[in-house]
């Protein structure tokens, strides 16, 4: 009796995995295809620059390049002097020191001779409170806000809050940007003034690469089999997911490491929600609900060639901590905005994003998690026959392998910045390599991530910071 | 409970979607390791062109003679094409005898003529390729034709007023304007920098075709064309600026923020002062209404009009609006300090204190 019901339950599960797994599937293709096809135009669109010098224009647009730093002494002069060498002339640079217990602020104000402003801010500024706010003696344009601790939201608020700046760029701190890399990102903002409210660009593991004065050199793998799994991680993301769900018009992360926003509007919405421990994933999330019901017309767009080099964790326990905490904020965010979810209101975003969002990153590991214990559990009971099973589990790696083939492809075709065949290889192997055993890790943590959401745990986790090692470092 | 799919067909399906999916892995692991490869192949030989030519293509634009023909028939095909990226790149920085030389290279490479023909085809990136080589070229221009070849695409339509701007045609100002500002889709910043340019020393085409046209442009162009009047010299003081006065009324706050900005630039005269009304453009509901009166009118005013704007502080809500005050007046406020509203004074503070900033 007990084996019969056990036979019904585990059928009826296997089934309906099967159909959540072919659904889940026909998202994937969709908007792969699409970024196929966003590529195919941006990389057509990329060979014509106008024949103009954008730098001399009255109209090109000032931006604040905000910088959250918490405890970013090893790297936080190393990042500023990178950003004073970004080509782009109308910048204003505010770094934000988030309360650090560290010496972020001390070499801060050595390295940049920072000077304290003299005088109370006459601004309300919508964060933690203002400790000081210093200028750079020797950089005009860098500024630094001194506040208490708030975590990354607050900290990018005090910037959106203070600059005047029409645009402002969020950048993490432990994060390099090409020197041409805002350049690129503010293009959709120059083709489209009026509906354009926020670009993101791709990120990139940083952790093989050669880096130079703050800039990166010459783009390999890393030795490391983690640093080079999320490599091939970022690459699909980026390059087959972004660009897919951009082409949708349907954009709802853009990466807290490089996004640029329309300040005016975050500053409407509120800005960033510091009690989000995925405050880039919940701001988009919020900017869409909030220009959907005023019925604006707006665009958010992923910019596949301005790149922000980061390094990724190289242990498991870091990398962990980091996609637990995105897990979360994902579960937080979808729960919060799940009013959204099929509601028509919301046009395709309520209609298709949202619900392929729940579906492929919220409820996807999770159900996999599932699988790989039904399954095994089925063979025992004889309900699913091994050679199906196994038939299955090709077929399921052989999709992931393509799809991540998918990213590394679009990499190759367009932008090519591994330009060695080898490093080419070595991903496509991490392609194969990360469906024996790293697949089934993330099912794991996104289930202890669930557990974690729901005992309440909102904390962002530790992230060991290192120096950029430069060639510079080691002539 | 059965299984709704009987197992040997669930099998072969399974099977047949595997074989799919190693046909599609071969086919883009092929792909992908091509394109790796051939483009490797391709860059090696483009460095290795670059390294040979940039010298080379300096030592002869130094020479008085660079005999460019002689020098052409020695080089590849790639060496030829890098040359072309070469040419591109040095017209957009080089002025003067520079470009001058760079343009008879560019002669020798037929740029000018292979650019006419692309814009015979639908293509939209090789129409644009082909109008930024005749901006940048001193190749001879059909200016009809252009004209009449010309699509709605933002892009192309500045990309055509551009080569009239770079080639000084007859009214290239009033044709270009017009060009430009015949759409109800907001400029991109190539085309509101062309109509800049087309504007810059004298922006009477630019107000005559305003003169004509603002009622039909859309919000967000009327914005537009105003904000470049800010940016550009004055015009004769007869010149038609009733329609930028109207624009003080419009209904849409940037608007009426751009047109305080265009006549800021004509503040200085008597006249036009006397028509604005600080008073009024200060209790504007909007904040960035007043923030442009403060940035563009206050500069202008005598000791009675600061004083005006000072008591008008005293209720502003804006602090930013507040700064500006502070920012434009800087000197004025710290001559006359009396009675500042508390909050103005702070701003004030502020501004005195962030010196770096304020300039």
């Amino acid at each position: 009796m007990i084996r019969d019901v056990l036979v019904v339950l585990l059928t009826t599960a296997s089934w309906l995995i099967l159909v959540f797994y072919v659904l889940v599937n026909i998202v994937y293709v969709l908007v792969y295809v699409s970024g196929l096809l966003e590529l195919r135009h941006r990389v057509r669109e990329s060979r014509w620059t106008a024949a103009f010098n954008r730098f001399g224009s009255p109209s090109f647009p000032t931006v604040a390049v905000i910088v959250p730093a918490y405890n970013e002494a090893p790297t936080i002069v190393d990042s500023v002097q990178a950003l004073t060498d970004l080509k782009y002339g109308a910048k204003e640079l505010v770094v934000v020191n988030d309360g650090s217990t560290d010496a972020t602020l001390e070499r801060l104000v050595d390295a940049f001779d920072l000077r304290e402003i003299d005088a109370e801010l006459p601004l309300d500024i919508d964060s933690a409170p203002v400790q000081g706010i210093y200028r750079s003696a020797i950089i005009d344009e860098l500024i630094v806000i001194d506040k208490d601790n708030g975590g990354k939201g607050d900290a990018l608020n005090a910037g959106i809050w203070f600059t005047d700046a029409s645009l402002f760029c969020a950048l993490d701190a432990d994060s390099l940007i090409d020197r041409d890399g805002l350049l690129g990102a503010i293009e959709p903002f120059l083709r489209r003034p009026d509906e354009m409210v926020a670009t993101g660009g791709s990120v990139r593991a940083a952790n093989g690469c050669d880096v130079e004065y703050g800039q990166v050199n010459a783009v390999e793998t890393s030795d490391s089999f983690i640093s080079g799994l999320q490599e091939m991680e970022y690459l699909r993301a980026f390059y087959a997911g972004r660009l897919g769900y951009s082409r949708l018009q349907g954009l709802l992360i853009i990466s807290g490491a490089f996004g640029l926003f329309r300040t005016d509007l975050v500053r409407e919405i509120g800005g960033y929600n510091p009690d989000s421990v995925t405050e880039d994933f919940d701001l988009v999330v919020r900017l869409h609900r909030f220009l959907t019901e005023k019925g604006r017309d707006y665009r958010v767009e992923f910019v596949p060639e301005p790149v922000v080099w980061t390094q990724v964790p190289n242990d498991w326990p870091t990398l962990g901590r980091q996609r637990r905490r995105w897990y979360r904020g994902l579960v937080d965010t979808l729960i919060r905005e799940r009013g959204m979810v099929g509601n028509p209101r919301y046009g395709r975003i309520g209609l298709f994003v949202m619900p392929a969002y729940a579906l492929t990153e919220g409820l996807g590991p999770l159900v996999e998690g599932v699988g790989y214990v039904l399954v095994p559990l089925s063979i025992a009971l004889g309900i699913v026959e091994p050679t199906l099973f196994v038939l299955f589990l090709t077929v399921t790696s052989g999709v992931g392998i393509l799809f991540s083939w998918f990213g590394i492809l679009s990499e190759v075709y367009s932008f090519r910045r591994y330009d060695n065949p080898a490093d080419v290889l070595v991903l496509m192997g991490h392609g194969v390599l990360e469906n024996v055993g790293y697949r089934q890790w993330k099912a794991l943590i996104a289930w202890r991530a669930l557990f974690e959401y729901c005992r309440g745990d909102r904390s962002w986790g530790e992230m060991d910071r290192q120096r950029f090692v430069g060639s510079e470092d080691t002539d | 409970m059965t299984s709704p799919v009987p197992a040997g067909v669930l099998r072969a399906a399974l099977l047949w979607i595997a074989l799919g999916l190693l046909v599609a892995l071969v086919v883009t692991a092929g792909a992908t390791i091509g394109r790796s490869v051939r483009g490797s192949i391709a860059d090696r030989r483009r460095e290795a062109a670059t390294e040979r030519i940039q010298p080379a293509l300096f030592e002869r634009l130094a020479r008085h003679d660079p005999d460019w023909t002689a020098w052409l028939a020695e080089c590849s095909p790639t060496e030829r094409r890098v040359l072309e990226s070469e040419v591109d790149r040095l017209l957009r920085s080089f002025t003067g005898t520079d470009r001058d030389q760079v343009r008879a290279l560019a002669k020798q490479l037929e740029l000018g003529r292979r650019a006419e023909q692309p814009f015979d085809v639908g293509d939209r990136i090789r129409r644009l390729e082909a109008l930024s080589w005749l901006a940048l070229l001193d190749y001879p221009i059909n200016i009809d034709r252009l004209r009449k070849r010309c699509s709605s695409d933002p892009d192309e339509r500045a990309a055509v007023a551009r080569v009239f701007y770079e080639h000084d045609v007859p009214d290239a100002s009033a044709v270009g304007t017009r060009l430009l500002l015949r759409t109800d889709d907001p400029l991109p910043l190539f085309g509101r920098d062309t109509l800049y340019r087309l504007n810059e020393t004298d922006p009477t085409a630019l107000l005559e075709t305003g003169t004509s046209q603002w009622t039909d442009w859309s919000d967000a162009v009327l914005a537009q064309a105003l904000e470049t009047l800010q940016y550009c010299d004055p015009a004769d003081t007869d010149a038609p600026l009733e329609w930028v006065f109207s624009c003080l009324s419009h209904e849409t706050p940037t608007v009426r923020a751009a047109a305080i900005g265009a006549l800021g630039t004509y503040a200085w005269h008597p006249d036009i002062q006397s028509r604005l009304d600080i008073v009024w453009l200060v209790a504007d509901p909007d904040p960035r209404v007043r923030r442009a009166t403060y940035r563009h009118l206050s500069e202008w005013g005598d000791a009675d009009d600061v004083r005006t704007i000072v008591n008008t502080a005293a209720a502003e809500s804006d602090d930013r609006a507040l700064l500006i005050v502070a920012d434009e007046l800087t000197e004025r406020l710290q001559a006359d300090d009396r009675d500042l509203p508390p909050r103005l004074r702070q701003c004030l503070d502020w501004v005195v204190a962030d010196q770096p900033r304020t300039g």
